[in-house]
């Protein structure tokens, strides 16, 4: 045996049919399906509901959690970074200040004050003096002194717009990156200059390499044009042109999440450096940001899942329980159903015997007197003429023919005791069942007539369970009418696929009170001598036959039953 | 001993007469309660056999009238219907004696000739 097998419950294949009553049992499968997802539904839909507006709201938070770290390390870098670059800026402008433009055109001096930066800084590389009109005067650093003319250069028209200018990081003398600071000095006569600083680019990298805090940040400067100015772990090496390009409009800082050609998932954080063209960029895999939350998140399903399952598993064992009760129950109607069916069946034939009896004993009783004086005739030697004797006989044949034609009637209504369906006429049904009452109704001088409408069609059903719905009507017809009362029956057909069987009687009629009653179990009238379940059971059989029983009545006036069939058996329909 | 025999079936209450002459009682018979009144009018009988079972009028309603005309008339009820319900009836009516059909003629002579010494 499978392990389902064992654990599926009895009434699982359970067949809506008993075998030959009919007595149908409920659908349990589908009653058990239905309370399970019903039940199952009530029970986990708020659990569900709740897990996904937790699942929002943690999301959200998350969200929160993941971002602020990054927010604050680029904010925080992005200070450093300004401060770095005022510092240079503010070092140039004191230079300026505090020399005089003659003092810059004495190369030695001008040595002397780059050589007092390198000290100070560390990081300067040259520094050169501008005139007003462009042109190179006085150079400090590792190069020559080239006589150079600046009026054209995107850099000098920059710094005499705004007075100070920071340039992209480029090669320099020694191909080593550098970038340049110049600032403007408006001198009292009216006249300017400007001096130009080039700085060592590494002292950035080396600075954002000091500040990063999370070993898998990757942090890089790229300029206006997604230029990288620093090398980055992800995007390649300096001067290689990435494929980021923030948002340029937002000089604030900015922390977003996006995808890259790979398919990572990336949390990206910038910030531009004010008066630069230096925006200062770290990436983060999502995944490494999310790894201790993400775990919490997991334990969260998990327990979801498993609680689900618990729920599931109690309901599942309720259900079935519960619907396994109700089998049990229903089972128990079922064979007490029978045992009332039957033992109706057998009191109906009980009623039946001692009418029976009388049918049989009266030509029994002919039979013994008239073989009796046949015998006396004999015995007596009175004289017996062989037309007197032919005269006894053919009347003992009689009786006896009369007797077996009561016995076949009795021995065709007990052969009907099984349940079976075939086509059948009403009327034979009707007529058999009037055998029964015939010499009741002419004892009583009760009127019965059947009338049979013309194009009646056979019907497919069972004639035992019929004649049982006729017999206890036409009974009841008879015990509410009076001697020398009517009962008519009429058969006919309104639609095509039913034929109806009307019983009429004149008798008392059933008040509108008892009407609501009389298909109720255990409901009678008779006191003492009803069971109150004939017309019940009655019902039942017409309903299981897959017909209808209506009844209508008037107290004084009279009833009338109608029993409508169908023309298939219920199964066919 | 005189008797009046009532059944609706006409032969069997014929034969049976026939044969109760044939051993010297005399019996009139007829097949309805009505006639049975009629009869018992006009004539004196030592026992009345009654059917129960008739059409029109029944064995105990036809009692009930010949013990109007005659309170002292000796009934048997002689019937094929043998519910114990009728058999107590006819006992409490007054009748002598409820016997079932079909029944041996030595038998009911028997019940007749005591029915007609209470």
């Amino acid at each position: 045996m499978s392990l389902i097998e064992k654990i599926k419950p009895a009434f699982w294949d359970e067949s809506k049919t008993t075998d030959d009553s009919q007595i149908k049992l409920f659908d349990y499968a589908g009653i058990w399906k239905y309370a399970l997802i019903g039940t199952s539904t009530i029970a986990l839909l708020p659990l569900i509901i709740m897990f996904i507006y937790s699942h929002y709201e943690y999301k959200k938070a998350l969200k929160l959690e993941m971002v602020s770290p990054i927010s604050c390390f680029v904010s925080n870098t992005r200070r450093s970074l300004t401060s770095f670059l005022s510092e240079r800026k503010a070092a140039l402008a004191f230079i300026a200040e505090d020399n005089h433009l003659s003092d810059f055109e004495e190369h030695r001096r001008f040595a002397e004050i780059l050589a007092n930066l390198k000290s100070a800084f560390g990081e300067f590389v040259d520094l050169s003096l501008i005139d007003s009109n462009g042109i190179q005067r006085a150079y400090a650093g590792p190069g020559h002194l080239p006589i150079k003319d600046f009026r054209d250069a995107r850099w000098y028209k920059k710094v005499n717009e705004k007075g100070v200018y920071v340039g992209d990081i480029t090669k320099g003398f020694n191909g080593s990156p550098e970038f340049v600071i110049a600032i403007k000095k408006e001198m009292d006569d009216g006249r300017s200059f400007i001096l130009r600083a080039s700085i060592k680019a590494e002292t950035l990298q080396d600075l954002i390499r000091s500040l990063a805090v999370m070993p898998a940040f990757d942090n890089f400067i790229i300029n206006e044009e997604g230029v990288l100015q620093t090398a980055s772990r992800f995007y390649g090496n300096i001067f290689d042109k990435s494929n980021l390009l923030p948002s340029r409009s937002s000089a604030k800082l900015e922390v977003r999440e996006y995808e890259d050609q790979s398919g990572r998932s990336l949390v990206l954080g910038t910030a531009l450096i004010e008066g630069t063209p230096f925006r200062f960029v770290t990436v983060a895999p999502r995944d490494d940001l999310m790894r201790g939350l993400n775990t919490t998140e997991h334990r969260f399903v998990v327990l979801l899942i498993a609680s689900m399952v618990c729920v599931l598993v109690v309901i599942v064992g309720i259900v079935t329980n519960l619907v396994n009760r109700i089998y049990e129950a229903d089972k128990r109607r079922v064979a007490v159903l029978h045992d009332i069916q039957y033992t109706n069946k057998m009191a109906t034939i009980g009623r039946l015997s001692a009418g029976v009896a009388h049918e049989i004993n009266n030509p029994l009783a002919i039979i013994n007197e008239k073989s009796g004086l046949l015998k006396d005739l004999i015995s007596m030697d009175k004289g017996l003429s062989k037309e007197k004797a032919v005269g006894i006989v053919d009347s003992i044949l009689s009786s006896i023919e009369r007797c077996s034609a009561i016995t076949h009637s009795l021995l065709g209504f007990a052969r009907h005791l099984k349940v079976r369906f075939e086509t059948i006429h009403l009327e034979n049904v009707i007529r058999e069942v009037l055998v029964f009452v015939g010499k009741e109704s002419e004892y009583r001088s009760i009127t019965v007539e059947v009338i049979a409408r013309e194009g009646l069609i056979p019907i497919e059903s069972d004639v035992g369970q019929l004649e049982q719905v006729f017999l206890n009507i036409i009974n009841n017809a008879f015990a509410a009418v009076d001697d020398g009362g009517r009962i008519d029956i009429e058969l006919f057909s309104e639609d095509p696929e039913w034929v109806s069987v009307s019983i009429t009687d004149n008798g008392h009629g059933i008040s509108e009170e008892n009407l609501k009653h009389i298909f109720d179990p255990f409901f009678s009238t008779k006191g003492e001598k009803g069971s109150g379940l004939g017309l019940s059971i009655t019902y039942g059989i017409v309903q299981k036959l897959g017909g209808k029983l209506d009844v209508k009545s008037k107290k004084g006036k009279g009833s009338t039953f109608t029993v409508t069939l169908p023309e298939k058996r219920p199964g066919d329909i | 001993l005189k008797v009046l025999l009532v059944d609706d079936e006409e032969e069997l209450a014929a034969t049976l007469a026939e044969r109760l002459s044939l051993r010297d009682i005399e019996a009139d018979w007829v097949t309805c309660g009505m006639d049975a009144i009629t009869r018992v009018g006009e004539d004196t009988y030592d026992v009345i056999v009654l059917d129960v079972k008739m059409p029109g009028m029944s064995g105990l309603e036809t009692m009930e009238k010949i013990q109007k005309i005659k309170p002292e008339a000796k009934i048997i009820f002689l019937t094929g219907h043998g519910s114990v319900e009728d058999h107590e009836a006819g006992k409490k009516a007054g009748a002598s004696f409820y016997l079932m059909k079909p029944i041996d003629i030595q038998v009911l002579i028997d019940k007749m000739h005591e029915a007609a010494k209470q």
